[in-house]
């Protein structure tokens, strides 16, 4: 994949360029300010833009708005973006439009999901930080439909939300494909929702059947 | 003619000369001009006399001189007397012009009438040698003096009501110029007093008549040069009314002295030394005993104005010290009480170097330009009070100003109060709001600094784990390090989510929501979406925050209602439950942190929580500057 680096902490950015070329992708730029990453992103139409969302010029959301106007210009461009904290109601909405992720900064790390994470918005879909859908999904409410769900359910849901295929949640669940179907059909007709074969629609109905009823 | 009289006379010209002078030097001609004719007429009626007494009729011209030195005391009335037409601006008026015309015939018919006179001729003083020039029916002499006496009679009448419609249609001024004039007028009556007791008890009653009649002609062209040059030179009023209470006592002093050694005298015998002391005696007691009652009838009469003035402030005063008045109002009070629309109090506070002159509403201004009293209670300085000298009597606003001082002191402590406390309470403020700015910079430094170089150490190390051979039992260690890097990262995130609510960043309304999002009862929230200032909104996130954790920790609610709105200017903060209630506020709470906060930004918080009727938090944040 051709990427686009936005971040304007050096050490964070040489990193994350030595780490994604050692996984064989190609950085055709790495720039540390909203105004470069637009140009940068104009001028190479890289497969793939990943960008810290706090960068200069003003060191709020420069990153997030420059992915934004980005979208505009060039649309179905996939963005990723990195944050040091979690912002629930900016990140649902990005990923609403599919071929968007959000993750905290220090998901780097877990290097295989993280690339796992890159591929998969690359193509189209959807990636969400477990820290969002954690949040998203803590309330010990006595929901109704929510409660209905077993404890393998929730755990299941929770993974999908972030934008997991099926066969992602059986790896990481270790079980088999053929039984998360299993558990996602059910938990889709106890939430009442519509299965969906695309995956960031799936992330989109659970994220917003959960916003809904919080 | 006697040295004496030319003496007297002299002294008498003088002071009227010289003031006439000064004030034709200040192009005051006619008032100048009158005043200088006053001090000459003593000297010029004088001379004459003496050429005529003894050898032969005079005739032509020297006639006319004698008939002059005969007649010629009514021109003593007629400097005075066209002074009072022409005084203060030396302009006559409309319609007045028959004063100076009838003066002119009187003159003319008074000496026409004293020539043919039969009777003044003949030998002695004040005669004239011979017989008249031209033989007249004696009823027409007779017609002609009276009628000259009435024509006098009625321009001294002309003159007073001249100067009466001068003072009823003058401005305050003119009115003050007037009365100055009165008061020189008044003390013809006070020598005719003096004169009297001195011809009763004294043996030297000639010269208590030429000090009188210093007194008057020094008198007049004084306070005329007063009234015109400076006529806010003493308290005009205050003059008046005391010459006026000194002159009735005395005179009823005089008939009093009179009628107790007529009655001793007649009793014991005349001239007795007994009649005398006890005259004297019942006299000193009884001056003792009217003087105050006779100055307040007086005062009542003559100086109403200050009169007034005093009472309408003793009155205030009073009504500061009921409560029913503030101390401030002393400004409108001295307003009214001495008619001076543009009279203000301005209180000095030495405790603000920048701008220490404030109004009566506290805020700044500057001293004011124009005439001003400093007013200073033991050698402090409280203020000053501008005046308009056309509308205030300097010296009655002096008085005034001393009845006044507990209001004008309280009303200078209240603010220096309030400027103090709004200092105060700006400085919480800013204190308040360095906190904020200083958690703001601590967690922008964790998140940018520290958490930044974790995260980079962390790539450095999966960057040599992937360099290194899988099978490398180095391999196991990173991964360990780079976990233990990962609890750090999440660790540090807390710690600077505890230092600061990140959710504010993203504004009130998400930030409130960010905190019912785990909450296990429904929470219905509304949030305005009208801009806040930032501090504000940090404030009603924290009592959002510290009242919800309460009402979950504690009340065990079936709901909650979190309802943050502008009302008039405020932010107003309601979070309420339907608990059992019974919550208080306890000094170390986290809600009497809160009310600290609150407070510091000028606002209230109350907690209403009656047992079973649930638990309302409300802060009020005024959102203005």
């Amino acid at each position: 994949m051709r990427i686009v680096i936005g971040e304007d902490s050096a050490v964070v950015r040489e990193g994350l360029a030595m780490l994604l070329v050692q996984a064989g992708h190609e950085v055709v730029a790495r720039v540390g300010d909203a105004d470069s990453v637009v140009a940068a992103v104009l001028e190479h139409e890289p497969d793939l833009l990943v960008t810290d969302i706090r960068m200069p010029p003003t060191m709020t959301d420069d990153g997030a708005r420059a992915a934004r106007d980005l979208r505009a210009k060039l649309p179905g461009l996939p963005v990723v973006l990195l944050s040091q904290h979690v912002e629930t109601t900016q990140s649902t909405e990005l990923v609403a439009t599919g071929g968007f992720g959000y993750l905290l900064k220090d998901r780097v790390l877990d290097l295989d999901d993280f690339l796992d994470a890159l591929r998969r918005v690359a193509s189209g879909g959807s990636a969400l930080d477990p820290e969002v859908v954690g949040a998203l999904l803590a309330p010990a409410r006595p929901e109704p439909a929510f409660a209905t769900l077993t404890e393998r359910e929730r755990e299941v849901l929770g993974l999908v939300a972030e934008g997991r295929s099926n066969a992602a949640v059986a790896r990481r669940l270790f079980t088999t494909e053929r039984t998360v179907e299993t558990h996602v059909r059910h938990i889709f007709v106890k939430l009442g929702l519509h299965d969906s074969d695309d995956d960031h629609r799936r992330v989109l109905a659970v994220l917003t059947y959960l916003r809904n009823s919080s | 003619m006697t040295g004496w009289e030319i003496a007297v006379a002299s002294m008498c010209a003088l002071p009227g000369v010289s003031l006439g002078l000064l004030l034709l030097l200040h192009r005051q001609w006619m008032v100048g001009a009158l005043l200088v004719a006053l001090g000459l007429l003593p000297l010029a009626l004088l001379s004459p006399d003496s050429p005529a007494t003894g050898g032969s009729p005079p005739h032509g011209f020297a006639l006319l001189l004698a008939v002059v030195s005969v007649a010629g005391w009514v021109w003593l009335y007629v400097p005075p007397a066209l002074l009072a037409a022409y005084f203060p601006d030396g302009r006559l008026g409309r319609g007045w012009w028959f004063l100076p015309v009838g003066w002119a015939v009187f003159i003319v018919l008074f000496h026409v009438a004293v020539a043919l006179d039969p009777g003044s001729y003949g030998t002695g003083p004040n005669k004239i040698v011979g017989a008249p020039p031209v033989e007249v029916p004696g009823w027409l002499d007779a017609v002609l003096g009276v009628t000259s006496l009435a024509l006098l009679l009625a321009l001294l009448v002309g003159s007073v009501a001249r100067m009466t419609v001068r003072y009823r249609r003058g401005s305050v001024v003119v009115r003050r110029q007037v009365k100055w004039f009165t008061l020189s007028v008044l003390l013809l009556p006070v020598v005719l007093v003096v004169t009297w007791v001195a011809y009763l008890v004294t043996d030297v009653a000639d010269v208590v008549v030429v000090v009188g009649l210093l007194v008057v002609f020094v008198s007049i062209p004084v306070s005329v040069a007063i009234a015109v040059l400076r006529h806010d030179l003493y308290d005009i009023d205050a003059l008046v009314s005391r010459t006026v209470a000194y002159t009735v006592l005395s005179g009823g002093l005089v008939a009093a002295f009179a009628v107790v050694t007529l009655g001793i005298g007649v009793a014991v015998g005349r001239g007795s030394d007994l009649a005398v002391a006890a005259a004297t005696l019942s006299c000193a007691v009884a001056f003792g005993l009217l003087r105050r009652r006779v100055q307040d009838v007086v005062d009542a009469r003559f100086d109403r104005g200050r009169r007034e003035a005093l009472a309408r402030i003793t009155g205030f005063v009073d009504a500061v010290r009921d409560g029913r008045s503030e101390p401030e109002d002393i400004e409108l009070a001295l307003r009214s009480a001495l008619h001076d629309p543009g009279l203000s109090v301005v209180y000095w506070l030495a405790t603000d170097q920048q701008t220490p002159w404030r109004t009566s509403n506290g805020e700044p201004t500057t001293r004011p330009e124009g005439l001003a009293l400093d007013v200073a209670v033991g050698g402090r300085l409280l203020g000053c009070v501008a005046y308009d000298v056309s509308s205030s009597r300097p010296r009655l606003l002096r008085e005034t100003l001393r009845a006044a001082h507990l209001p004008l002191e309280l009303a200078h402590s209240r603010i220096e109060l309030r400027h103090a406390l709004a200092d105060t309470r700006a400085s919480r403020a800013r204190l308040v709001e360095a906190g904020d700015a200083e958690r703001r910079r601590l967690e922008r430094d964790l998140h940018d600094g520290a958490q930044q170089r974790l995260v980079a150490i962390g790539m450095s190390l999966r960057l040599a784990q992937q360099r290194a051979d899988a099978a490398d039992p180095m391999q196991g260690v990173l991964s360990a390090a780079v976990r233990d890097l990962q609890e750090a990262v999440a660790e540090l995130r807390r710690l600077a989510g505890g230092v600061r609510p990140r959710g504010l960043d993203e504004g009130l309304p998400a930030a409130v929501r960010g905190l019912v999002r785990a909450s296990p009862v429904p929470v219905d929230v509304r949030v305005t979406t009208e801009p806040v200032p930032e501090a504000v909104a940090t404030t009603a996130y924290y009592v959002a925050a510290e009242a919800l954790t309460n009402a979950f920790k504690h009340a065990e609610p079936r709901s909650v209602v979190v309802d943050i709105a502008r009302v008039d200017g405020d932010l107003r903060v309601v979070v309420s439950d339907d608990g059992p209630g019974g919550a208080t506020v306890s000094a170390g709470s986290g809600l009497a942190g809160l009310r600290d906060r609150v407070l510091a930004t000028g606002g209230a918080l109350v907690v209403d929580s009656g047992p079973g009727k649930g638990t309302r938090v409300e802060a009020r944040l005024p959102c203005g500057s």
